[in-house]
């Protein structure tokens, strides 16, 4: 399991939380998520730096939600308490996609090959 | 004729200079008109008339005799955009790519050839397409949607795939993914006498209280869809082959209708049912995943702020759950209802 320093969420994930639900979105896939309370719990306790536990870890790593310093991505598991995940939208990114693209820091999609 | 340039930019704040230079072009004979999107005032100037022809229609509700001082200046032109990179990038890059730097933010779609660029800072945009012949049907029915994200967010206001329509007790913000019944409803509503803001793309603001805006008073709809609306195939502006929609013109059909904007009482997740479902409140949340998603995931850079104004609605307004059944008259029945609860 990671220490309190070495998860970090990346810009892409924006989340908001309404009563006890949390939306959780990843905008680099287009997957969502639906967070109960308990989930919602961790969720908050993660974006002030406590230590999820390992399942939940292992999880949101796997989802891209959580990155690890020098960690590897994680293997696919089942989501843990009760979230919810909705990939219909996934669907829309691959058929219309939108990606940030800056290759050289110029702010443009300059060919990096050309 | 020739491009705006004829050296590659580089970097997204000469690609802005290169796109806003290139509508000087002599060969242009450019046209501009006043609008109002939201409250923000806006001039839009379009190098040629078919151009216009094929995107301001959509917009033409919008229009206003005199603007304010100092209003956003869009650009609309098409033609050679010689040394513009993306369009080198095609082979690796085929899906739509979004840059931002600074002060300007872009969307460049390879597969249809346009660009929309902004500079938020001197709060003027640009939208350039290769060709006539390459702008989409859904660019025709609702044009510039990337520029007004950008330019609203300052009002602030965010651009959402949703539909709204009301009655003088106020609006309902209908959310939810494409075939939940937005569209449907919109047009249900519409044809029993309310007030319509958008059957798909409206703007949100939440000055005092959450409150929906009129961009467009165009649709892209089905045959079967239109068929709700006694006369509305005479107001059929375009059909493309192989598009299985059309698109309407809705504000030249019941333009009395079509109201810039609506106080919202309530937001409804929408779904088509077999039988008509009584309004059940939801949880804020519930909503939220049907609306925050689309709206952040579609429309990037200007995301804070998108994200900002629909979460201040979702938290301020009471949400529903409505089933609507077959019969078209089932809509407005059922958000009248809902508005009943909600105020």
């Amino acid at each position: 399991m990671a220490s309190t320093g070495s998860l970090s969420i990346p810009a892409d994930v924006v989340s908001e939380t309404f009563d006890e639900t949390t939306v959780v979105i990843n905008l680099a896939n287009g997957r969502y998520y639906s967070f109960p309370a308990e989930a919602t719990t961790v969720w908050r306790g993660l974006l002030v730096g406590e230590v999820p536990a390992a399942d939940f870890t292992a999880w949101a790593l796997a989802e891209g939600l959580v990155i690890q310093e020098g960690g590897s991505p994680g293997t696919p598991c089942e989501p843990p308490l009760g979230i919810a995940v909705f990939d219909d939208l996934s669907d829309l990114m691959l058929a219309d996609p939108i990606h940030d693209v800056d290759y050289d820091g110029s702010g443009w999609a300059t060919d990096a090959s050309a | 004729m020739e491009g705006g340039r004829d050296a590659a930019p580089t970097g997204a704040d000469a690609v802005f200079e290169a796109a806003w230079a290139g509508f000087e072009h002599p060969s242009f004979e450019p046209s501009a008109a006043a609008f109002s999107f939201a409250g923000t005032p806006c001039r839009i100037s379009v190098a040629d008339d078919d151009l216009a022809r094929a995107l301001l229609p959509a917009i033409s509700r919008r229009h206003v005799a005199a603007l304010e001082e100092h209003p956003v200046e869009l650009r609309v032109w098409s033609g050679p955009f010689p040394g513009l990179r993306p369009l080198d990038l095609d082979a690796r890059t085929p899906s739509t790519s979004m840059t931002r730097t600074g002060d300007v933010v872009s969307v460049f779609d390879p597969t249809h050839r346009n660009l929309s660029i902004y500079d938020r800072r001197e709060r003027r945009g640009v939208w350039w397409t290769e060709s006539l012949d390459a702008i989409p049907s859904w660019e025709r029915s609702a044009p510039f949607r990337h520029l007004f994200h950008w330019m609203l967010a300052d009002a602030p206001a965010a651009v959402l795939h949703a539909a709204s329509v009301g009655t003088d007790v106020g609006g309902v913000l209908l959310v939810g993914p494409g075939g939940a019944g937005k569209s449907t409803a919109a047009l249900a509503c519409v044809d029993a006498g309310w007030r319509y803001v958008a059957d798909d793309y409206c703007a949100l603001r939440v000055d005092e209280t959450p409150t929906a805006w009129n961009l467009y008073g165009t649709g892209k709809l089905t045959p079967s869809s239109a068929g709700y609306l006694d006369g509305l195939d005479d107001a059929r502006i375009e059909v493309r082959p192989g598009d299985d929609k059309s698109i309407y013109d809705l504000g030249s059909h019941r333009g009395a209708q079509v109201t810039e904007h609506l106080a919202l009482r309530a937001i409804v997740v929408p779904s088509l049912s077999p039988t008509p479902t009584d309004p059940i409140p939801l949880a804020a949340g519930t909503a939220a995943l049907s609306l925050l998603p689309s709206t952040l995931l579609q429309l990037p850079g200007a995301r804070p702020a998108a994200l900002a104004v629909v979460t201040t609605a979702l938290r301020s307004l009471p949400v529903f759950s409505v089933g609507f059944g077959p019969d078209r008259a089932d809509a407005p029945r059922q958000l009248a209802r809902v508005l009943a609860h909600a105020v």
